[in-house]
Parts: C-alpha cells; sequence; structure tokens
C-alpha cells in the first residue's frame, strides 16, 4: 500500500509539487465541465492524440476525516481496496489475485489511495471499446464493492507495522514526526498513523469509512483522454453505478474540520540521533489553497527557497558558506493550511550556524520582500517553464483534478502564466507578511549532540 | 503456453507501448532510437500490428531453438556463515526529544 509513504510526506513535499500549474496562454485548455443526475460533478480535457484514457476520482474522505486514535484509517481504508471485491448482483468475488490477473489481462491500471484531504482513485486504460469497458466495470466494483478480508488485513497491518519500525531507524522520518506534531498540534494533518492506531483498526472501520465517505453524489471526476463528452458522461455513470445513488441533500453532511491554529510561540526541539547529518527544519503553518494571496505567495517562495540552485536559500546558506548540500523551502495549502517549511542538512557541529542564517534570512524576505530583479527571473522561470508542467496526460490529469477539488475557475490553466506576471514585489512583501510569523516559528534540529 | 497468457502478453505490450506514448520527450526518444536503427518513422506501429498475428506455436519454436542446455549459463548463490566477531551496529536512539 503506498498510501502510507504519502500520508507521511505530504506535510513536507506532497503540497509543494501540486502547487504549480500549467498555463499555455496560446493555445486554451479548454475544460468541460457538468453535473450527473447522481449530483456527481464531472471535468474533461479532450486529448486525442494518444488511444488511451486517464481518469481521477476524488472523494472527501482523507485521512483529516481520520479518528484520532485510529489515524491512518483513510490510507488503509483506500488501500484495502485493491485486496479484494464482494460478489455481488452475479458478479463473483475476486482476491487479491484475481483482481491482479484481471488488470493485467486488461492492459489497465487501477490504484486508490489518501492524502490529507482527498480519498482517490485513478483509472488508466486502452481506448480499446471492448478492453476500457471492461476495465471501468472492475473499477467499478473496486469502488463500490470492496470484501475487505480479515486475513489480508491482519497480514497488511503487521507488513506496515514493520515498515513504520524501519522509518523509525532513519533520521529524516523522526525530525518530520516531531515537526509535523510541533507545526499542527492537535489538527488532523498532524496525526501519524503508528503502531498503536494500526491496531485500534478493524475490517469494520474501514467499510463504515468507505460507506460514510464514498458516496455517489459527492464525487469529482477528472477525465483526460481520448473520448468524446458523451463517452466520457456514460464512463463516469458507470464507474458511479455501483455506488448507493443517495442524493447528497438526503445524506447526513460531513462534519466540518476545524482549522489549523496559529502558533503562539516559538518552540525549538533539539533531537539526538545517531545520524552523521544534523536534519533541520524550521516552519510554521502557512496558508490554504483557496487563499487569495496564493499567486504571491508561490512566486516569492520560489525566490526565496523553492527555486533550487538560484535561491536565496540555496545561494547564502550553500553558495556562499558551504553548510549543506541542499536547503529549500516550500507551502503545502490544502483545505486547510498546510506548512510553510525550510528544510536542510548539515554537519552537527554546524547547525546552529545553519538555523540562525536561516532564521535571519526568512525575517529578512518576511521584511523586505525580493528585489525586482529576484522578481523578474522568477517570473522568466515559472511562466518559461509552464509548458512542462502539463506536458503528457497524466500531469493534466493532476492539474485538472486539482481544479475539481478547489473549485478552480475552468480558464485557471489559461490564466496561470497572466497570474504569476501579475505579482509584484509589494504584493509579496504584503502577503509574506501575512503569512509568516518569523518570531513564533518551530525548529526542529535532529542530529548527534545537541 | 495458454492462450490466455499469449493474449495477456500482447495487451500488456500493446498497453505499455501505447502508455509510452504520454510524454513528449519519450516520443522523442522513441523517434531518435528507431532512426538510430535504421528504422522507419512508423516503427512503433508495425511492431504492434506484428505483435497481434503471434501464435502459441510461433513462440514456442523460438523457445525450443533457444532455451537448450547448450547455451545455458547458471549462477548459485551459496549462503556462508557470519563472522560473530562482527562489530554490531550501534542503535538508533529511541523517538522523542527533549522541548525548550
Amino acid at each position: 500500500m503506498t498510501t502510507v509513504a504519502k500520508k507521511s510526506s505530504r506535510a513536507l513535499v506532497a503540497g509543494a509539487v501540486g502547487l504549480f500549474v500549467h498555463s499555455w496562454v496560446l493555445a486554451a485548455i479548454p475544460v468541460q465541465r457538468w453535473t450527473q443526475a447522481s449530483g456527481a460533478q464531472i471535468y474533461l480535457v479532450e486529448s486525442p492524440a494518444i488511444a488511451m484514457l486517464d481518469v481521477e476520482i476524488d472523494f472527501d474522505a482523507g485521512s483529516r476525516r481520520d479518528p484520532p486514535s485510529q489515524a491512518g484509517l483513510a490510507g488503509v481504508t483506500a488501500g484495502m481496496l485493491e485486496k479484494g471485491v464482494r460478489a455481488k448482483d452475479g458478479a463473483p468475488a475476486l482476491d487479491e489475485n484475481a483482481l491482479g490477473q484481471a488488470w493485467a489481462d486488461l492492459g489497465a491500471q487501477f490504484s486508490a489511495g489518501a492524502g490529507a484531504d482527498r480519498m482517490s482513485f485513478s483509472l488508466r486504460s486502452l481506448t480499446d471499446p471492448a478492453l476500457l469497458a471492461q476495465a471501468v466495470a472492475l473499477a467499478a466494483r473496486q469502488i463500490a464493492e470492496p470484501s475487505y478480508p480479515e486475513a489480508v488485513w491482519e497480514r497488511e497491518r503487521q507488513r506496515l507495522q514493520a515498515a513504520l519500525k524501519e522509518s523509525y531507524t532513519r533520521p529524516g522520518t523522526v525530525a518530520g514526526l516531531a515537526y509535523s506534531q510541533a507545526v499542527y498540534g492537535h489538527h488532523p494533518y498532524g496525526y501519524e498513523m503508528t503502531e498503536a492506531t494500526l491496531a485500534k483498526i478493524s475490517v469494520a472501520d474501514m467499510r463504515a469509512a468507505h460507506a460514510a465517505g464514498v458516496a455517489a453524489c459527492r464525487a469529482r471526476i477528472s477525465l483526460v483522454g481520448a473520448v468524446t463528452r458523451a463517452q466520457a458522461d456514460a464512463l463516469a455513470a458507470r464507474l458511479l453505478s455501483r455506488l448507493p445513488q443517495t442524493p447528497c441533500a438526503s445524506l447526513p453532511p460531513l462534519p466540518a474540520v476545524p482549522e489549523v491554529e496559529p502558533l503562539a510561540q516559538a518552540q525549538e526541539k533539539t533531537i539526538p540521533f545517531d545520524s552523521a547529518q544534523a536534519q533541520v527544519l524550521i516552519g510554521q503553518p502557512g496558508f490554504k489553497r483557496a487563499d487569495p494571496d496564493y499567486f504571491p505567495l508561490i512566486v516569492g517562495n520560489y525566490i526565496l527557497g523553492g527555486g533550487g540552485f538560484v535561491s536565496r536559500l540555496t545561494n547564502e546558506v550553500r553558495e556562499k558558506r558551504g553548510l549543506t548540500y541542499g536547503v529549500s523551502s516550500s507551502f503545502s495549502p490544502g483545505l486547510h493550511a498546510g506548512s510553510f517549511t525550510v528544510g536542510l542538512q548539515t554537519r552537527p557541529d554546524q547547525a546552529a550556524q545553519a538555523v540562525a542564517l536561516v532564521r535571519q534570512m526568512v525575517k529578512d524576505f518576511v521584511d523586505n520582500g525580493p528585489t525586482q530583479t529576484e522578481l523578474q527571473a522568477a517570473k522568466d522561470n515559472l511562466v518559461g517553464g509552464f509548458a512542462l508542467r502539463i506536458d503528457s496526460n497524466r500531469k493534466l490529469l493532476a492539474n485538472l483534478a486539482g481544479i475539481a477539488w478547489n473549485d478552480l475557475p475552468l480558464n485557471y490553466l489559461d490564466t496561470w502564466t497572466q497570474q504569476v506576471e501579475k505579482v509584484t514585489t509589494a504584493d509579496i512583501r504584503a502577503a509574506f507578511a501575512r503569512k509568516l510569523q518569523p518570531g513564533k516559528m518551530v525548529t526542529v534540529i535532529l542530529g548527534a549532540t545537541p | 503456453m495458454s492462450e490466455a497468457e499469449l493474449q495477456r502478453v500482447k495487451v500488456q505490450w500493446a498497453a505499455s507501448e501505447t502508455y509510452k506514448l504520454d510524454s513528449v520527450f519519450s516520443q522523442a526518444r522513441e523517434l531518435g532510437s528507431n532512426w538510430v536503427l535504421g528504422l522507419p518513422l512508423d516503427a512503433s506501429t508495425r511492431l504492434i500490428a506484428q505483435l497481434r498475428t503471434i501464435t502459441g506455436p510461433e513462440v514456442q519454436a523460438v523457445a525450443a531453438k533457444y532455451f537448450g542446455d547448450d547455451q545455458m549459463t547458471m549462477a548459485t548463490l551459496i549462503p556462508q556463515a557470519l563472522d560473530p566477531n562482527r562489530k554490531p551496529r550501534k542503535p538508533a536512539v529511541p523517538l522523542g526529544g527533549e522541548l525548550r
């Protein structure tokens, strides 16, 4: 189950990866959107060049809805979907081996997983009519009729617990756990799956989480591939056809999830660990995806620490002082304020110097913002590199699903570069001043000696 | 070899050739590698078309021709006893730390 890695690395990586979407000013990307009778919302980009189809179906059933004592429930609920379907309406039960063989025979790929916000199902198939019809039928069964076999869960739980134990021997994992806990406090974004929470999860809990979260009326379905709108509409309906078709108005509303609390004061954790390099993480809650400061913040972060070798942090911490091999900063916006994080590794005896330098640089950036030259270089890179963010159906699908999930305008990709071009140095300074409090950040230093 | 096994290989192969095209970079690489081998620009399409015509007996004939004892190389890994005086790895410090 890949959901474990997804969950644990989410705070530091996933948001930053999903951040940039593509915009092609000349060649518009027409997004079609409609709502089905079930209530499901469909987003389609027709891409006829290659005889294949990619689909992502998202539900508001990510790990932010996990009970604290059962952290990891969403991830395993999704992961166990691949372990078997039950017999229903004349279709026979299939165990994990039979499912694996069926997908291999179809040359298609199906996966399920959960992030902090969404539970997602993905299908990739050829558009050969016979193969596609069978692939959609099988995906529909897996989405709606997982068997959650008890014996397989006992095995998977042991496997996950062993993987967790192994992960605690790695300095990056241990630093990340301490950091996440300090930044998110009691918010679900900070929940971590542990051996103890896994021990409290039963297959009955998975069935309940699946029933509560995977409802046809709440689905957001994104499709990119060689299909017409009429075909996409029929395929989407079939993918959801085995789920209860209860209208959302008749379902109990999903409980509200609280926001991430701002930090009250600065906090520093030093953790002894037998490793050659010290791990340093500095940051705080960042911003929500719906924040109107989105573009100034991502352009500003490119300048501060997102832009790799040309970022301020790399220039000062690595190039000028040789304190590290790599240093970067990232935001991870979601339905709630995902973290702003600066991360680096350094020789343990240099950790204090590196921390002081990073803190000073973040404060300086918040106080003064970037220069006009830095801003122009950032825009040139982001606008010029935009095409590479959508140069495959798979990347386009990820962006389309982002539009669907975050209720972004349908011309979002077409106007992306314009939004970047509009950002001014004053916008960035003001946005960073609103979001970051350099005097109230969390610092985690994990290494040989404090 | 069963007909189902052969069919699975064909579908898998055709699928991977198709999915591979979902990247401008891969498309360029494929054109380049076909070109450097002196193959026509539509070599990949022809390959898939020919793949669909392969029969079970053809696969068996090729296997019988090449998979024989005369052409086989075999390697065996034999586990050795561990050195009892080997220095143990230092255990990692358990989770947790001080908060200040």
